[in-house]
């Protein structure tokens, strides 16, 4: 028998909120959900309530002043949580509206106290507890408050029920002694940048457990809400001493299904790593992310796609060598998320979902331009951290992943990728337009592979029905990637023939 | 649901009630179904969902609009007792059933017809059927 009491953490039903919280919700803790109007306090706790009210142990949820509860069974009973058939069996609504208006403080707590004896509930919800506050300080300059909270509290704990108080509270006001009191302190934020709208969840407080830290994006649908927890990374384990570069050397290789480009790269992908493949508009990079998903494919390896220029359709069908039949087989997963107002952690949280789902092992993000578009406004602002978290989880769960970026063709200078993200790949392949002998002429180069060795050289490569094909090395001239390249011969004198890039 | 109505009347009331003996029992139905409303809309949500019911009932039973004046006050079920008290005994009966559904089609118009049917049923389990309605999503 171990001397500590153990928590018994309950599941919310909140998809993504008890990783959030932590591991779930204490039970018997006293909460305050607190926010702005609109931000999605009721719907919560409602969600909650509906996932774990029972029969035995039902929920009771006052409703105080504020929003009529005529109009709040309304519009709750949109959401496919909320399950009529519970109302007045395992979910009891008591209106206490009368109470405060003309009881006060302790015609509340006697009504509540009478109600909670008679049900035995297990969750009990006071909502608006903001307007209870209020109600007390129209009375009697709200004295009585803080014994009212500190008694409201010790009773339910007492009567073993697993409490939430909601309200309109203000950052400003977290002096007030319901925050002290509270076990629980859930604050829901919805930010408005420029024609974007994004609600963040922020768990301030859980006593007796460690809820993950900072700001957690969720969106509100038909089915309720869903968290997407911002990932915290976890630290990389120390690898045995001498063990790291024996590791790098026996790692296997992905092969990227393209003759010639597998051995530039040394053998492939290294597994579980991550590659960038940029060049300019219409070089071939969603051809080569597509050869990369059908060669895994070919191998009994699934694969995800995350469009975020195409629809799903339009891309299995047009991209050059076609997915469309492994998609309808289940080999292959494609995303498209909502654009233009998603977080990275909800992205993220579509990718693990459906790598979890399919087993999937090619993981094909295309492309970064895209998705940084599809991004609410205020994620742009740190994409290249919250990418870096991105790549980092979904190699930690030993997928491959390629990505596409659209680069402008520039020669005043040289780059990999318009985010500056090319230091968080593991690899990176390079393709260019070149002007040869009057023709435009497609190139690619593997510029990195980390910790292995791979081709140095420029290889011409061409696009059929096929899907692509490398050619031979460009010999014989130097400078093509600067804009003024010049032909030299093979002892690196004379030159032989002239060439130009576009 | 008018039916229904129709047979608690007649069950409270007796077949060959007089108006005040109608009067009598369609209030005490009211006040049975606003006992099991108000935990759930409160006070003020019974005393809208009393006072649109009787505004819409009104061009039926002109006399109604009397009793909805005297909701600000709180007592609209004395003052539609007092206007079916002086009714004949069938319109009497006509206009209680009426004010009763009409109360129903207006909670169900804000909280659906499902619920409105499972607090039907609490007040009355052997009048109406509390089963959820089959819905589509």
């Amino acid at each position: 028998m171990t001397d500590k009491v153990p928590i018994r953490r309950l599941s919310t039903g909140v998809p993504g909120l008890d990783a959030v919280l932590g591991g779930g919700l204490p039970e018997f803790s006293f909460n305050v959900v607190a926010g702005a109007p609109g931000a999605g306090k009721t719907t919560l706790v409602q969600q909650i309530m509906f996932a774990l009210a029972r029969h035995d142990r039902p929920a009771l949820y006052f409703t105080v002043l504020g929003e009529p509860p005529l109009k709040m069974l309304r519009y709750q009973q949109q959401f496919e949580f909320f399950n009529i058939a519970e109302v007045n069996a395992s979910v009891r609504f008591v209106n206490l509206a009368k109470e405060a208006l003309e009881g006060g403080l302790d015609e509340v707590l006697r009504r509540i106290a009478q109600e909670v004896e008679a049900a035995s509930p297990a969750i009990v919800i006071v909502d608006s507890f903001r307007s209870v506050v209020q109600a007390a300080k129209r009375q009697n300059g709200g004295g009585d408050l803080q014994r009212f909270v500190q008694d409201l509290g010790m009773r339910l704990t007492g009567w073993q029920a697993t409490t939430f108080l909601v309200g309109e509270f203000q950052l400003t006001e977290t002096e007030d002694p319901v925050f002290t009191i509270a076990d629980g302190l859930l604050w829901l934020y919805q930010s408005l940048d420029r024609n974007s709208m994004v609600r963040k969840i922020q768990i301030m407080k859980m006593r007796g457990q460690a809820p993950i830290p900072g700001l957690h994006t969720f969106r509100i649908t038909n089915r309720g809400i869903q968290v997407f927890p911002r990932l915290i990374l976890d630290l990389p384990k120390t690898p045995p001493v001498g063990g790291e570069a024996r590791t790098k050397r026996q790692q296997p290789r992905v092969s990227v299904g393209v003759t010639g480009l597998d051995e530039m790269l040394g053998g492939g992908i290294p597994s579980g790593q991550s590659v960038l493949v940029a060049g300019p508009s219409g070089s071939g990079k969603t051809v080569l992310a597509t050869h990369f998903i059908r060669e895994g494919v070919r191998r009994g390896e699934r694969g995800v796609i995350a469009v975020f220029e195409k629809r799903p359709s339009e891309y299995a069908q047009t991209s050059a060598i076609g997915l469309d039949q492994a998609v309808r087989d289940g080999q292959v997963g494609i995303i498209h998320t909502r654009p233009l107002d998603l977080s990275i952690d909800e992205t993220q949280y579509e990718l693990t979902t459906a790598i979890e789902r399919l087993k999937a092992r090619r993981v094909v993000i295309d492309s970064l331009s895209g998705f940084e578009l599809a991004l609410a406004p205020t994620f742009r602002e740190d994409f290249r951290e919250s990418l870096y978290r991105l790549v980092a989880a979904l190699t930690g769960m030993g997928v491959t992943v390629m990505m596409t970026a659209e680069l402008e063709d520039t020669y005043s200078h040289l780059r990999f990728s318009p985010h500056g993200t090319a230091f968080l790949t593991d690899a990176i392949i390079l393709q260019r337009y070149l002007e040869l002998e009057g023709q435009l002429q497609r190139v690619m180069a593997v510029v990195k592979v980390r910790a292995s060795a791979h081709s140095k050289d420029l290889r011409l490569f061409e696009i059929s029905a096929d899907g692509i094909t490398v050619g031979e090395r460009v010999g014989d001239c130097e400078g093509l990637l600067t804009g003024s390249p010049h032909a030299v011969s093979p002892d690196g004198q004379r030159p032989r023939r002239r060439a130009r890039s576009r | 649901m008018e039916p229904a109505f129709w047979r608690l009347l007649a069950r409270q009331a007796g077949t060959e009630a007089d108006p005040p003996a109608v009067a009598a029992a369609a209030c005490r139905l009211l006040e049975d179904f606003a006992q099991h409303l108000t935990p759930l809309i409160g006070d003020a949500g019974v005393a809208a969902v009393c006072g649109r019911s009787l505004q819409l009932a009104e061009p039926r039973f002109p006399g109604l609009a009397l009793a909805r004046a005297s909701g600000e006050d709180g007592e609209p079920c004395t003052h539609v007792q007092h206007f079916l008290e002086h009714q004949d005994p069938v319109v009497a009966t006509k206009a209680a059933v009426t004010v009763l559904v009409v109360a129903c089609e207006v909670l169900a118009s804000f909280i659906g017809e499902t619920l409105t049917r499972l607090l039907l049923h609490e007040t009355w389990p052997d009048e109406f059927d509390g089963r959820p309605t089959e819905t589509t999503t």
